[in-house]
């Protein structure tokens, strides 16, 4: 990734202070998202549910009684 | 008598209980021992004395009228600096937070007060229970008490220290990727990180919400089971509460290791992060302790570690963005340097790589709970190294993440470390998980208690 680019992801995600007066750090957070998303395996069945999955509040079910 | 502040909190409140000893008495003798050690400590952030004095003599009167509530009346429990207590500063420890106080007591702050725990102060963190020890901050990091040039682990770092140097007789901790459970392995104390959702969060300063646990530290498995069955309970203010009562964790605590199978998960230590050579003997050395006890011990399987890692740091660090997205933006130059390094990967993870870590999150809880279907509790390493020291930043950067503790944050299983042996190097203490299936912390303590009675560690102090 070009400096540019990583420049352009850093504001995109409202670092604009961080890059001018940390780039270094944020150069290296770009590094270890690239590392993190490597790590580990993606579930291949598409019906997957992410955990927690999605509940009602206790309040809307009881209230919904 | 010995002197109190060297007492467990099971034996200073069989001793409160008898009229032997009073909550004066003990926490004066605390306070003692504070100004002894804590200069080389840094475990305190704001000592509490004159308050607590006031909460010691309270209990002391009402114990004399009534006798004790129960086993907390008037035992000094530290606070880790991220849990509210009314009326003082939540630091953090960090300068992002010096001044803001906290209203009212977190909700496991309020439980213990209940029982008649005394508060004898607030306790070094990570700065907002990340990163590392750090001296870019406004107070220095806590040190470890078998060797104060080294670290003491973290990031409930002040509680392990106080706890092991006998400051205190227990304290709170947080653990969100092993932050209770680190401190206590390398501090040769008993952490636990309960089963998520056993004990309310409401109060405590957030990291990631869907990992955050607050844990119990002591110096043994009883009394870590008695302040455990304090804190734990409803509450239906903790939109992750489980909504389980307390019980007496206490009650299996003789039962012995007979008949529970246990699976020793050596991948995590022998192939997917090799641990030191220390290590690697005490846990084998543990396993044969097991084994001698009564247990049948045998090898499991589960996902890789590395997965279990990468899963927790990418929700970890996003739903950490997510609490400190307008800090990182408009104030990253008020965060130590490894604080902000280590918070600022969440805001450049995409909303699907979150989204993929919590759907693969779900196929880890179900390998580790169908390992629960053959085997009672598992055995894995803690800590694959002992502490480094505390002023070699590339040593820690290496050690820290050498570790096994972040899959059971990952899947919410109760796991508790305890000591497991000594580094001969250094001299200081190694540690071992055992875990448990959802909310069996009972049954966790059993095993953790046999161990505890078979193994030498437990009459070890540090060299202070």
């Amino acid at each position: 990734m070009q400096e540019k680019d990583r420049e352009a992801l850093a504001l995109a995600a409202g670092l604009a202070k961080a890059w001018k007066d940390h780039r270094a750090d944020v150069e290296e957070a770009i590094a270890s998202v690239t590392r993190l998303r490597a790590g580990f395996a993606r579930p291949s069945d598409p019906a997957a549910e992410p955990t927690p999955s999605y509940r009602l509040p206790h309040t809307a079910t009881e209230a919904g009684r | 008598m010995t002197a109190p502040h060297t007492l467990s909190l099971a034996e200073a409140a069989a001793l409160i209980a008898a009229r032997r000893l009073s909550p004066v008495e003990l926490l004066a003798d605390c306070l003692a021992r504070i100004e002894a050690v804590e200069p080389r400590l840094n475990a305190f952030i704001r000592l509490l004395a004159g308050e607590a004095m006031e909460q010691a003599r309270a209990a002391e009167a009402e114990i004399a009228r009534n006798g004790p509530r129960g086993p907390l009346h008037g035992i000094p429990v530290g606070l880790k600096d991220i849990i509210d207590l009314a009326g003082h500063p939540t630091t953090c420890h960090s300068k992002l937070q010096l001044d803001r106080v906290a209203t009212e007591d977190a909700a496991v702050v309020q439980r213990l007060r209940e029982a008649g725990a005394v508060f004898p102060g607030k306790l070094a963190t990570h700065e907002f229970a990340i990163g590392g020890p750090c001296f870019d901050l406004p107070f220095p990091p806590a040190r470890n008490p078998w060797n104060p040039a080294h670290h003491p682990g973290g990031s409930s770092s002040g509680s392990g220290a106080a706890v092991a140097a006998r400051m205190l007789p227990a304290a709170l901790g947080t653990d969100t990727g092993g932050s209770v459970r680190h401190p206590a392995s390398h501090c040769g104390l008993v952490g636990l990180k309960p089963t998520y959702g056993l004990v309310s969060r409401r109060g405590v300063f957030p990291l990631a919400f869907t990992l955050d646990h607050v844990g119990p530290m002591t110096r043994t498995v009883r009394d870590n089971a008695l302040l455990l069955g304090a804190m734990a309970g409803p509450d239906p203010l903790d939109p992750g509460s489980a909504m389980r009562g307390p019980e007496d964790y206490t009650r299996d605590l003789h039962k012995g290791l007979k008949g529970l199978r246990i699976g020793f998960v050596r991948h995590f230590h022998e192939t997917d992060t090799p641990a030191s050579p220390e290590v690697a003997a005490a846990l084998e050395e543990a396993a044969r302790l097991l084994a001698a006890e009564g247990a049948e011990v045998r090898s499991i399987t589960l996902p890789p570690l590395a997965d279990f890692a990468a899963v927790n740091r990418i929700i970890l660090c996003t739903e950490a963005a997510a609490v400190h997205e307008r800090w990182l933006r408009e104030r990253p130059g008020d965060y130590a340097q490894l604080t902000r390094r280590r918070l600022l990967p969440g805001m450049l993870i995409s909303g699907t790589d979150y989204v993929q870590a919590q759907r693969r999150r779900t196929s880890l809880v179900a390998a580790v709970e169908a390992a629960f279907r053959e085997v009672d509790l598992l055995l894995c390493a803690s800590s694959m190294d002992p502490a480094s020291r505390i002023d070699d930043p590339e040593e820690v950067e290496r050690t820290y993440s050498r570790q096994a503790r972040t899959p059971f944050n990952v899947t919410g299983h109760p796991a508790v470390s305890i000591m497991c042996g000594i580094s001969r190097a250094e001299g200081l203490p190694l540690g071992m998980q055992l875990v448990a299936p959802a909310f069996a912390e009972a049954l966790l303590y059993r095993a953790a208690a046999a161990y505890e009675r078979a193994a030498p560690w437990r009459q070890m102090a540090p060299p202070l």
